[in-house]
């Protein structure tokens, strides 16, 4: 199981590595053709969309290396029985929590949906982006619930 | 329960929830999701949770941040700073002290393609320590050194602690960019003169006058190659930022195609660095993104919580010269740096004191930035966290972590004199911003 989770965060990663290439590179075509006069419509409204794709695709990868920064000073400091037990609840009230911002981005999407919110330029719907984030949370709380197992294993990550 | 004493009781659930290892972008949003909750109403909170997230996530102005970060990881995974340090290497290395000086050179103008100082500390570090330690340098010179060296990216634009600050306090980027510039070059004067006076006194340190003597054929072939990308990628990003061609987003994505163009044309990315340059790219930007997002959602409480004012109400009625409280709040920062990361530090403190420093005091915003970006370049080299004390170990593994903290006390006296100078000759900072 966990083995494909992380593949899948990973996979996500790449989807989110490469979407910033894409804001990259867009932003430097806007640059460059704004310079000849014919600026590309809806720059802003795509490197904002393509930003938020790419945020919530590699949360998850990002949580499997612990790259999501917490302060490990004095958790070090505590006998490993104390941080297998702290590791369990703090892990298990992240999950919790976790979910519920799946949960209300989810309505908040279909939210955006049923009121037919879309970007002013291009007339984008914003509703695919933001299940697109709640499925990055979702992915994220998945990696979460891996570390509960481990913990309960005796595992505590460094 | 009045919304002052909500806000105190959160602050101390979210420290609580630090101690406890929560990462601190959840522990900011948990602890913001809940005091907006008891403060205004459930739905209302929920709203917060899912729009502020949202709209940090899909923000253009915030879009900025992983142009950046890419631009110093495709520079970090192409080997740019170890090709500075051999040019660094060149020109300063036949004098006593001159390879530990040439590391600061060599990390200053890293600092100017790359915003992160622990890749900084990485990618320098990986090359400059074996150097000097060939030289028989000691190795608390020649890791402190680098380490500290680190810290310059974070005062040298582009730098993305500066750009979170601008970020938070809705201030201009290119200013604060600017505002970074003369501190920056100060900062790594002081550092090079640090080495040279311990140098001085403690020869032993860097025992001989080692190193290769500058050739100026050799130098000037640096010059034309790696150095001028480094210039025209400089000069084409943030240069088009203060000239105000670019939004900093652009000036952001300009750079970081910058260095992908020259690093390909010159034969040092190849698809591996480059994959690998994305890897750390998108962890570095979700683990800030959702930093900010967090911190959003904790702002929204200490709004509601009036904190910020109330300690600014309490601050103008103090009857202590204004230099003194700011001393004070700087030494809050310095303490904070020791055990809070960089971007977290900035991001939780300064809508705090931004008011009080800039509003009641009536500092420079601009100047206010550089100096905490200067505190924060401190804060990075001191124990107990020193984030480029870590990195270092693990560059040089067989170095203990005493050695490497018992070298920093040099380079600290230097940040600590170029903050003073600072608070004396506030143009320092304030210069260059005033003219555009």
């Amino acid at each position: 199981m966990k083995n494909i989770i992380y593949k899948f965060s990973n996979f996500l990663d790449y989807i989110a590595g490469y979407a910033l290439v894409l804001v990259m590179l867009l932003v430097v075509a806007n640059v460059v053709l704004r310079a000849f006069g014919v600026p590309i419509m809806g720059t802003v409204e795509f490197v904002g969309l393509l930003t938020a794709i790419a945020v919530g695709m590699s949360l998850a990868h990002c949580a499997t290396s612990g790259g999501h920064i917490a302060v490990s000073l004095f958790f070090s400091k505590m006998s490993k029985g104390l941080q297998q037990i702290t590791s369990i609840l703090v892990n298990t009230v992240v999950f919790i929590f976790l979910w519920v911002i799946v949960w209300r981005l989810w309505i908040y999407a279909v939210t955006l949906r049923d009121t037919g919110q879309i970007s002013l330029t291009m007339g984008i719907s914003f509703y695919p982006f933001v299940m697109a984030i709640a499925v990055g949370f979702a992915i994220y709380s998945l990696v979460v619930l891996v570390k509960i197992a481990d913990n309960f294993k005796g595992g505590v990550e460094e | 329960m009045n919304p002052v004493t909500v806000g105190i009781i959160s602050t101390i659930i979210f420290l609580f929830l630090l101690v406890l290892r929560m990462p601190i972008a959840i522990s900011m949003a948990l602890v913001g999701f809940f005091g907006v909750s008891y403060l205004t109403n459930p739905q209302a909170a929920y709203r917060v949770l899912a729009s502020e997230l949202y709209s940090t996530f899909s923000s253009y102005p915030l879009s900025v941040t992983p142009m950046f970060i890419m631009m110093g990881f495709f520079a970090y995974h192409a080997g740019i700073g170890n090709k500075l340090y051999q040019f660094a290497y060149k020109t300063l290395g036949g004098i006593r002290g001159g390879l530990a000086m040439a590391t600061e050179l060599a990390c200053a103008i890293f600092g100017a393609v790359c915003g992160s100082s622990p890749a900084t500390a990485a990618t320098i570090g990986s090359i400059a320590i074996p150097e000097m330690r060939k030289y028989k340098y000691k190795d608390s010179l020649a890791s402190a050194s680098v380490a500290a060296g680190g810290g310059l990216g974070i005062v040298i634009p582009p730098s993305v602690p500066l750009v979170i600050y601008g970020l938070t306090t809705e201030q201009s980027i290119s200013k604060l960019f600017l505002a970074g510039i003369l501190p920056g070059i100060l900062l790594t004067g002081l550092y090079m003169m640090a080495i040279w006076v311990v140098v001085k006194r403690n020869p032993s340190l860097a025992p001989t006058s080692s190193g290769p003597r500058p050739d100026i054929k050799e130098l000037f072939d640096t010059l034309r190659g790696v150095l001028l990308d480094v210039f025209i990628i400089f000069a084409l990003s943030v240069g088009g930022l203060f000239a105000g061609w670019f939004t900093p987003t652009e000036a952001g994505a300009v750079g970081a195609a910058g260095v992908l163009l020259v690093t390909i044309l010159r034969g040092y990315m190849d698809m591996s660095k480059f994959h690998k340059a994305l890897r750390d790219t998108t962890r570095t930007t979700a683990m800030i993104m959702l930093l900010i997002g967090g911190a959003t959602i904790f702002s929204r409480l200490i709004s509601l919580s009036r904190i910020p004012f109330e300690i600014a109400d309490w601050v103008s009625t103090l009857p202590l010269p204004t230099f003194v409280v700011l001393f004070i709040i700087l030494l809050i920062y310095l303490f904070l740096g020791m055990i809070i990361d960089t971007i977290p530090l900035i991001l939780i403190t300064v809508p705090i004191f931004y008011p009080v420093v800039v509003d009641t005091l009536g500092y420079d915003p601009f100047w206010f930035g550089a100096i905490i970006a200067i505190i924060v370049t401190m804060a990075v080299i001191t124990p107990p966290v020193g984030v480029n004390i870590y990195v270092i170990k693990g560059v040089a593994q067989d170095i203990p972590l005493e050695k490497i903290f018992s070298g920093i006390t040099p380079f600290l006296i230097a940040a600590i004199v170029c903050c003073v100078l600072m608070v004396m000759f506030p143009q320092i900072a304030t210069f260059l911003p005033s003219l555009v």
